[in-house]
């Protein structure tokens, strides 16, 4: 009883004391980080760049860099290496970079993601990539007079960041709750004092995103083919690549081939862009203004009535994936259509459009960046080199004249850069570089150097070229509003829309006047690729399926190009749908989605089930859409580099080798680590411990009778 | 196996099969001679087979270190210059290493 | 680069059992098979513990449920292991090389505590080393930083009074001396509660510790010493078998 009574009387005892909580050692020790960006590894035909960890991972003390001055800090007199530097937008700069770097104090950068309406970037313009983009695989690369911008520098801003090979992970926090906790951390247990001390447990973070592939992709591409032959096959990189999406706006077909006939009018535009982090979306704006000017071009074509359209000659609206790297998706098009592989090989089976030369190209209009017009007007530019021929200075002259003619009405300026100026970066310069004979022009917002201080980088934010959306807006009236940018993108639109009639019919400047972009087109096009995937555009345009898991995106799609997959990748496949819905026609008599399947024998059309817009029913409050069965001569066509068609071509240097290395963990955690010293005393007074018990237990042994004396009486 | 129940001439037998099997490219076949029979060949005293498991334990012990240079020089060649030989040594290799050259 | 304390931790909690397990277990097939049968019975402890916390699945976050119910598993368990030993006493007589002695019994009392010992010990730090093999250390939460070090003492701590409650224990079911018995369970009790302060305080150590000398002063007592003994073991090792 006695015992009982003790027992419960401990168990009263115990239960106030027992503030347990049911927590894991694990959980105790880390706080996850919950989303971030890292920077992956990326190789080409000689070199590596990118970042990777260790394999185990990186472990850094966390150092939060708020000024200039904690950066020097850390470079000059901190005292307790490896570090991670946590570093605000404007310090993220390539001389900090470098800095950090050389110090070899550095185990891993993290980059605080900042506010998309007040991104803080350096104040003097981020661009990471070169000052001269994909030099070496444009027109110019032996050229002696333009060869690696010798005459323009196109990019100055261009840092070459993203091209350095770094043997440290650097990684962009994407929720600002992780940053918090990395600040509150930082607060509490890493301050230091005036001799730059800093007192143990210190706050620290590790990062963990190894890259499988290494060197370049000659060798990681040998190595996964080497592996698949063996027990383990394993793929070391990828190809970069995905799908182009084109679209005609009368349908192509074989029985009407175009041999060698003039009679194309060519649009195109890119779509993909590129950041140091990995696959971020609603970056690079002033890069999507150009594909979507040109969509909305599309649209208002697409109006025009049947007749019309066929008394003009053929406009083919081509949006590239892939061309920030060395222009994958442009080269590997000229390449399919040198062959006769473009659209596709003819095969008598099918219903298949006329085979697209380069020689079928009559005019050819580019639109690359316009999104900062007004800043120095509309500039068209052209391959002084080509135009050397006579012929193709007339053509290009036409462009230039329709161009001219298609800004009357408007107020926007149009002017040619001085004559001797090469090409900007364009894949133009791809299409010149296999046929000399193309006339094209190149429309932008620049006349030499590019108006854009954030040129591909995270920083080139919708708020930097004014799409100005008030915060305080719901999603629909965000959807709606009409920002700078929306007001002045319309004008170029409606430019370029006007300038492809002209060129594609023979009418007048006056008659063109007819066809307008509306601006609602530019704003909802602009708020669902800039702002926000989840819009009434895409969900109208995309199948059911699709705009369903539109839903749960939350922001804009990624525009990285990314690796091939059997389907094209989600912007091009969203960018298809638009086109479609723009170009094509709706089929009323197909009102079911299993009815609404392209022909296998049809490969001019596209036969798309849009989900369209929703209609709520009155009588019981559910929401039906009114589903629609379009179709429309719009195509994929394969953005892969055809240097990885073969090993010749791969050693070549003729077209992009572009890869991303694999990887198979990409996680980082926040905990304290100890001292090397707390660390060695708990070794050594383990050891001590082991071994006087070792002792002891020895001697107790051996000396047993003495200690321990049998009782004598029996029990 | 408890040496100190086996016969002499038996001894010898097994000292002479370790040594002709350790040609057949296992030179730890050869280590475990030596170290097996080291007792029986020095630190015994003499008995008749004596001279003969010495003289395989020598030639043993010889061909053990032998092996041991080649094979650590090799390994050592291997993994300083792995990376700069790139395709041969990818087709040389078993197991090509990830995330370095 | 914290491998340096997870072995230092791993010395300290288990260096002490370790070194009882070498001098006085490991030579003595029969002893091994002893501390197996303890090491076993623990195990079926953890076993009937755990099915009544998924049971009980209203309670499972509290700690003190577990931990209340855990002890008295142990307790119960370590009733049937020493009705299982007094039984074999017979058997393991006649395969034992020597004649049997009156300290036969605390031998085996000692053995089977150590084995109940080990594998408490065993579970209870395992997870804790396998995290201190990482780059972090406890803290980040507020925890004491102290947290792997004041583990490992525990443990070894704990291994170290389960061999000596074993003792008592089974002298106490021998004598049918209730106090005894109530002495290991009530103690085993306070000291599993004292754990459940959590963060795991380094101050729970000096009771623990203290409880261990006074469980140890016990144990040595009943087991046949006493202070002439330990005195002149002392100055033996001292003199050198000068004084006898």
């Amino acid at each position: 009883m006695a015992v009982s009574g003790s027992v419960f009387s401990l168990l009263l005892l115990c239960f106030p004391l027992c503030l347990a909580q049911f927590r894991s050692v694990h959980d105790m020790i880390y706080v996850n980080i919950t989303a971030q960006a890292p920077c992956v590894r990326l190789m080409n035909a000689t070199h590596q760049i990118g970042c990777t960890s260790a394999v185990s991972g990186n472990v850094g003390v966390l150092h939060y860099c708020a000024e200039q001055s904690d950066v020097d800090w850390l470079v000059r007199s901190a005292k307790n290496p490896p570090y991670m530097p946590l570093m605000v937008p404007p310090l993220f700069t390539y001389d900090n970079v470098q800095a950090l770097r050389a110090s070899g104090k550095v185990s891993g950068i993290l980059v605080v993601n900042g506010n998309r309406s007040d991104p803080q970037p350096p104040p003097t313009g981020f661009s990471p990539v070169h000052k001269c983009p994909n030099d070496g695989y444009g027109l110019y690369k032996d050229d002696p007079e333009y060869a690696h911008c010798k005459n323009t520098t196109w990019n100055p801003l261009g840092t070459g960041l993203s091209y350095l090979d770094f043997d440290f992970p650097i990684s962009l926090l994407l929720n600002q709750t992780d940053v918090d906790n990395l600040i509150d951390c930082y607060n509490r247990f890493n301050k230091y004092d005036n001799e730059s001390n800093q007192q143990y447990p210190l706050c620290a973070v590790q990062i963990k995103d190894r890259m499988d592939g290494a060197k370049d992709s000659i060798t990681c591409i040998r190595r996964s083919e080497l592996s698949s032959q063996s027990l383990n096959p394993f793929v070391y990189c990828d190809a970069l690549g995905d799908k182009n999406v084109w679209g005609t706006l009368r349908p192509l077909n074989k029985s009407t081939p175009l041999d060698n006939r003039k009679d194309l009018i060519l649009a195109s535009a890119k779509i993909d862009t590129w950041s140091l982090f990995h696959n971020v979306g609603g970056v690079g704006a002033n890069d999507a203004t150009g594909f979507i000017a040109l969509l909305a071009a599309a649209e208002a074509l697409g109006k025009l009535d049947q007749a019309e359209k066929e008394g003009m000659k053929d406009v083919m609206f081509v949006f590239f994936q892939g061309e920030s790297f060395d222009y994958i998706g442009s080269s590997r098009m000229v390449y399919d259509m040198k062959r006769g592989h473009f659209p596709e090989k003819l095969d008598d089976k099918v219903l298949q459009p006329s085979l697209v030369n380069t020689k079928n190209i009559q005019y050819y209009l580019e639109v690359s960046q316009v999104g900062l017009w007004e800043q120095s007007g509309l500039w068209a530019h052209s391959d002084p080199v080509s135009q050397k021929t006579s012929a193709v200075r007339d053509n290009v002259n036409t462009i230039f004249a329709a161009i001219e003619n298609a800004t009357e009405s408007s107020n926007v300026t149009i002017r040619k850069p001085p004559s001797f100026q090469a090409l900007p970066p364009a894949s133009l310069q791809r299409f010149l570089r296999e046929d000399s004979r193309v006339a094209g022009m190149v429309l932008s917002d620049h006349m030499a150097a590019y108006s854009n201080d954030y040129f591909m980088s995270r920083l080139d934010l919708p708020v930097e070229i004014g799409m100005d959306i008030p915060a305080g807006l719901k999603p629909d009236q965000a959807y709606d509003y009409t920002t700078k940018q929306g007001a002045s993108l319309t004008k170029v639109a409606t430019v370029i829309a006007r300038t492809l009639y002209l060129l594609a019919s023979n009418k007048t400047a006056s008659e063109a006047t007819k066809i307008e972009v509306n601006s609602t087109t530019i704003n909802h096009l602009l708020y669902c690729f800039l702002q926000q995937a989840n819009c009434p555009l895409f969900a109208e345009v995309l199948t059911s399926k699709s705009a369903a898991a539109l839903k749960s995106l939350p922001g804009p799609l990624p525009r990285y190009v990314s690796v091939p997959h059997d389907t094209a990748s989600q912007i091009s496949q969203v960018i298809a749908n638009v086109l479609t819905f723009y170009l094509g026609e709706r089929l009323p008599s197909l009102n079911k989605s299993s009815e609404c399947k392209t022909p296998s024998k049809d490969h001019i059309h596209s036969y798309i089930f849009m989900n369209g817009r929703p209609v709520l029913n009155p009588t019981d409050n559910t929401t039906s859409y009114a589903s629609f069965c379009i179709r429309a001569p719009v195509r994929f066509s394969k953005a892969e580099s055809p240097a990885f068609l073969s090993k010749e071509m791969l050693h070549s240097n003729e077209y992009p080798t572009w890869t991303e290395s694999r990887w198979t963990v990409i996680n980082a955690k926040i905990f304290l680590v100890s001292s090397e010293a707390e660390q060695t005393i708990t070794l050594s007074v383990g050891v001590v411990v082991l071994l006087v018990s070792l002792v002891l237990v020895y001697f107790i042994n051996s000396k047993s009778e003495v200690l321990f004396t049998a009782p004598e009486a029996a029990y | 196996m408890n040496l100190n129940r086996v016969k002499d001439e038996d001894k010898l037998e097994l000292c002479r099969k370790y040594y002709y099997g350790g040609f057949f490219a296992l030179p730890f076949l050869w280590l475990v001679n030596v170290v097996w029979f080291f007792k029986q060949a020095f630190i015994r005293p003499p008995f008749e087979q004596q001279q003969e498991i010495k003289s395989y334990i020598m030639k043993s012990l010889v061909g053990c270190v032998l092996w041991t240079a080649v094979l650590v020089t090799w390994m050592t060649i291997f993994q300083l210059y792995r990376a700069e030989w790139g395709e041969t040594a990818d087709r040389m290799s078993f197991i090509i290493p990830k995330g370095i050259a | 680069m914290t491998v340096k304390e997870f072995f230092g931790c791993t010395f300290i909690a288990y260096g002490p059992a370790f070194a009882l397990f070498i001098f006085t277990i490991a030579r003595e097939p029969l002893r091994i098979i002893i501390l197996i049968a303890g090491c076993f019975f623990w195990l079926l402890s953890l076993l009937f513990s755990s099915v009544l916390w998924n049971i009980v699945w209203p309670l499972k976050d509290q700690l003190a449920f577990g931990v209340v119910f855990s002890v008295l598993f142990q307790e119960v368990f370590r009733f049937f292991i020493y009705k299982l030993l007094r039984k074999a006493d017979e058997g393991l007589q006649t395969f034992s090389d020597e004649p049997p002695t009156a300290t036969d019994k605390h031998m085996i009392a000692y053995v089977a505590g150590l084995g109940f010992g080990l594998m408490s010990g065993a579970f209870s730090l395992v997870n804790v080393l396998a995290m201190a093999t990482g780059p972090g250390t406890v803290g980040i939460h507020g925890d004491t930083p102290y947290f792997f070090l004041t583990s490992a003492l525990m443990t070894s701590c704990f291994i170290l009074l389960h061999t000596f409650w074993n003792v008592i224990f089974f002298w106490g079911c021998d004598k049918r001396n209730i106090p005894a018995v109530g002495f290991v369970v009530g103690f085993h009790m306070l000291i599993s509660c004292l754990t459940l302060i959590r963060p795991l305080q380094p101050a729970t150590i000096i009771p623990a510790y203290c409880i261990l000398l006074v469980t140890m002063a016990i144990a040595y007592k009943l087991v046949g010493g006493s202070v002439n003994n330990l005195t002149a073991f002392l100055t033996c090792k001292r003199a050198g078998y000068a004084s006898n």
